[in-house]
């Protein structure tokens, strides 16, 4: 009898089985360790004052960047979109930042550039061209007007009160592959530390840096310098990402610390909030985990991001094999 | 039990009234007023603290305003160490409701604002540094989330108080003044706020730097402290439904850092004119390829500099230029109905090395004519009517009316025009050739005064057109003849950089025509001047006095109104 063995594969079909999730260039760093404990409003003061919290716990793994968004990265993001809708204000400074520019007024060519030597410098945008940003990655970097208003969050949920505030959906889509990090997501990859008081035995930072105590202010390269954060106004050049390598989350996670301040994705308190100091804000505050910022309005400018994701797994191809089965003979009378 | 049941009773009432009301935390609260809950909304509030212990490097106040007022702010820090205040509250954005006023004078601390949210009208503030100002406005609670006045200083002892980012979701109503330091960010773009109004505009002051001004519309004098001041760097402003009304005075326009976005120092306006006089005291450098680009930009069409309005760079407008790069100003079509004044401190005959483009038609110093800066041929009429003159202003041959004419032109084309003059120079409507200049000129021996029609800045010389045969014609000069004293010259002055040229009335005070039988060539008169000389006409609205103010350039202008239907060879010229 001749069996025929049937193969049935199957590839990565959703999130259960593993999928692809690309890099798109971006330096990702895994945080684990989920179920981590969170930090308590009775452990600090200012959940306890602004009556938040807890905060950190964080029950998946997820991946977030390990540099902030940069004016360079920015500037691919700025071509496809405004050429996905031509319409778009191109002197929109809460979609292109102030440092990427463009080189022609053609809507087929806008030649956009980031202004040299701020390539690597954080770009500074508003919270819905973040949250576009987001939606772009997860289809794929499709230029067409729909890639950048859902995906990851439903831009049509967003309206504006006659008193200039948004409201909206700020919670990312279910399925989502990449989104901006929850409070939850950034202070546990921010502070989190699995092994703070030794093996296993985790606990939180109080800084960005790794440590209890606020980062040293100080230009890089200085000796003992940690932080971009309140070095303003004594400082007139752009100082690019990862311009402190030592200042490290214990995720490997830079530029907690100064930098720009960075989006989260939830608006905690009903407007786009933001975590870290930046060249203005003292460290001391601002880098604290407990501390939270609040920008206003999502359609300014003011603050960057950087990316949470789902954590990409193999392909697994799942294999039935040796369904032997009779093949019927057919009977010539 | 019954006094424990009051008890619990008591105390669930404080709890209650926590929620509700304000509360004030000190920490450390040692030598202070003291930690405080309950205070009634709205109250005024009292913060002292005289901490001179040791194991902190800062105390911290917070106030808690929940979601209600806060009254007159008062806080008195005379520690031994910094003090930094943070107002907050538990409303939309961690906001408390409107705050009266915010005042920190009397202390020897050094005291910090590092944040203060409201979704209500914060009044006057009077602190040292300040981090973070952010009032929301909330239509539900009627919060208008604007801001009044700000004013930073140094306590006593010294240091330098800076501002660095005041948001108001509803407007900036007061002067922003940090005359010891710097001001990061002023911004405002909710759906109705500005910064000042047009019946109100506001001072924004600095004494080291203003990084960006940003709001629907901008209604601001933006100086160094005294309000006269060229002492701060200037960043940029943008307004994005509107006008820019009001002025600014700077050293310079510097791309600075402001968080980690390099903000290449400009003016973009969206919506509206660029309704301000700015004046920077260095140079304007344009350089595409660097990161401390600087460009003027006015966005919407129909929108423009307007008249009466002038932009001042003392030093030089110098840059790159080809047909690829971006422009140093970018304007709409008759956006320049203005003045843009180029080497107004004189240092530089060859300063205007940048782009300047209205519609389309870019004017610099590597272009062909009618384009060529800075003396292009393009009309100001072409333009918006306005110009841009590079100190020392040049006469503008073809501007003027008619047009310099050393070879002769149509007749049936170009032709006089008809000006009413005014009564301190005779009155009437007269023909009359209209000079034009590249920038304000007035009558150095006039000074800012009325010009004066007894003082004559110029030199009208004339030569016969026609050859009389076989004797001399009369009224017939042969050769260049002075004839100034037929001629009544009228510096109009102002931003109209014009110069009237008439003949004088008859005997009977009637006009006279201009003969066409002559050729006219308009030279400077010289006037003593430092052991020299210098032109009598001067270039206005400089950084000089009018004593020494730079002279006038690019005459003679001529004026021929030989026609193409006469036949005649002009004699040889006797010079």
């Amino acid at each position: 009898m001749r069996l025929t063995t049937l193969i049935i594969a199957f590839a990565a079909m959703a999130p259960v089985l593993g999928q692809p999730v690309p890099d798109y260039g971006l330096d990702w760093r895994t945080i684990g360790d989920p179920g981590n404990v969170a930090a308590q409003p009775a452990d600090y003061f200012w959940l306890q004052v602004m009556e938040f919290g807890p905060v950190g716990r964080v029950d998946y793994e997820f991946r977030m960047n390990q540099f902030e968004m940069t004016n360079g990265r920015w500037v691919e993001f700025v071509d496809s979109y405004t050429r996905a809708n031509p319409a778009a204000n191109v002197s929109d400074l809460s979609l292109t930042g102030l440092s990427v520019r463009r080189s022609s007024d053609d809507p087929q060519n806008y030649g956009w550039y980031a202004i040299p030597g701020t390539e690597n410098v954080a770009v500074e945008i508003g919270w819905f061209s973040a949250a576009r940003y987001a939606n772009w990655l997860h289809n794929g970097k499709v230029t067409a007007s729909w890639a950048f208003e859902t995906g990851a969050y439903d831009m049509s949920s967003f309206y504006q009160l006659p008193g200039g505030l948004w409201e909206g959906n700020s919670q990312h889509l279910p399925g989502a592959l990449f989104w901006l990090p929850s409070w939850d997501e950034w202070t546990k990859s921010m502070h989190w530390d699995p092994n703070k008081s030794g093996p296993g035995q985790g606990g939180y930072w109080l800084y960005p840096h790794s440590s209890d105590s606020r980062p040293v202010t100080g230009l890089p390269g200085e000796p003992g310098a940690q932080t971009s954060g309140g070095l303003w106004p004594n400082v007139q050049y752009p100082i690019p990402v990862g311009s402190y390598p030592n200042s490290q989350s214990p995720w490997g996670l830079l530029d907690g610390s100064g930098g720009s301040s960075e989006y989260l994705g939830y608006w905690v308190d009903g407007v786009p909030d933001t975590r870290g100091s930046n060249r203005g804000l003292s460290p001391s505050h601002w880098d604290r985990l407990d501390y939270l910022g609040t920008t206003g309005f999502p359609d300014l400018p003011m603050a960057t991001f950087r990316l949470a994701s789902v954590v990409p797994s193999p392909v697994t191809l799942i294999v039935l094999v040796l369904i032997p089965f009779r093949r019927r003979r057919t009977c010539v009378e | 039990m019954r006094g424990m049941r009051l008890l619990a009773v008591g105390l669930a009432y404080l709890a209650t009234f926590a929620a509700w009301g304000i509360s004030i935390t000190i920490t450390p609260s040692a030598q202070s007023s003291g930690n405080q809950t309950g205070i009634a909304a709205g109250s005024d509030l009292t913060i002292t603290t005289a901490f001179t212990g040791g194991g902190y490097s800062e105390v911290e106040i917070v106030i808690n305003g929940g979601t209600g007022a806060i009254g007159d702010i008062s806080i008195v820090a005379t520690s031994n160490i910094p003090v930094s205040v943070r107002i907050i509250g538990t409303g939309t954005g961690g906001t408390c409701g409107p705050i009266d006023s915010i005042d920190t004078s009397g202390s020897t601390a050094s005291v910090t604002l590092f944040e203060v949210k409201s979704g209500g009208h914060i009044g006057t503030i009077y602190s040292g540094n300040i981090q973070s100002i952010l009032s929301l406005p909330v239509s539900g609670n009627g919060w208008p989330g604007t801001v009044g006045s700000i004013t930073v200083a140094p306590a006593s002892g010294g240091h330098t108080s800076s501002i660095f980012s005041v948001n108001a979701g509803g407007g900036v109503l007061g002067n922003i003044i940090a005359e010891s330091g710097s001001i990061g960010q002023i911004v405002s773009t909710g759906t109705s706020g500005t910064i000042g109004m047009s019946s109100t505009p506001i001072s924004i002051r600095a004494l080291t730097g203003i990084g960006l001004v940003q709001s629907r519309e901008v209604y601001a004098d933006i100086s160094g402290p005294s309000g006269n001041e060229f002492g701060p760097t200037f960043t940029y402003l943008s307004t994005s439904h509107g006008p820019f009304v009001g002025s600014i005075k700077a050293a310079n326009f510097s791309s600075v850092v402001l968080n980690s976005t390099t903000y290449a120092a400009g003016i973009d306006i969206t919506g509206g004119d660029l309704d301000a006089d700015i004046t920077i005291a260095g140079d304007y450098t344009f350089d595409p390829n660097s990161s401390y680009r600087v460009d003027v930009n006015v966005l919407s069409s129909g929108r423009a500099i307007p008249a009466g309005r002038t932009i001042t760079i003392g030093g030089g407008l110098y840059g790159s230029n080809s047909e690829e790069t971006p422009v140093a100003f970018d304007l709409p079509a008759n956006g320049l109905e203005g003045q843009i004044i180029i080497n107004a401190a004189n240092s530089d005959p060859d300063s205007w090395t940048a782009p300047i483009r209205v519609d389309g038609i870019k004017l610099d110093n590597a272009r062909s004519q009618p384009h060529t800066a800075p003396y292009y041929d393009r009309l100001s009429s072409e333009l918006g009517g306005g110009s841009v003159g590079l100190v020392p202003y040049h006469l503008h041959k073809t501007d003027c009316v008619p047009y310099d004419s050393a070879e002769g032109y149509n007749c049936m084309e170009v032709t006089t025009v008809l000006r009413t003059w005014p009564a301190s120079h005779g009155g009437e409507e007269r023909e009359t050739i209209v000079l034009r200049h590249y920038g304000p000129v007035f009558d150095g021996e006039d000074g800012s005064e009325e010009d004066d029609p007894a003082t004559n800045p110029l030199i009208i010389k004339r030569r016969g057109l026609v050859l009389c045969s076989p004797t001399p014609c009369e009224e017939y000069e042969e050769c260049w003849t002075d004839r100034s004293e037929r001629f009544d010259v009228y510096v109009v002055g102002g931003l109209t950089r014009e110069v009237w040229i008439a003949m004088k009335l008859d005997e009977e005070d009637e006009p006279q025509n201009i003969s066409q039988l002559h050729r006219y060539k308009v030279e400077l008169r010289d006037m003593a001047y430092g052991g020299g000389t210098r032109t009598q006409l001067r270039s206005g609205m400089t950084f000089f006095d009018d004593t020494n103010a730079p002279p006038v350039g690019g005459y003679p202008y001529e004026y021929n109104p030989y026609c193409e239907f006469f036949s005649y060879s002009p004699p040889n010229q006797n010079e």
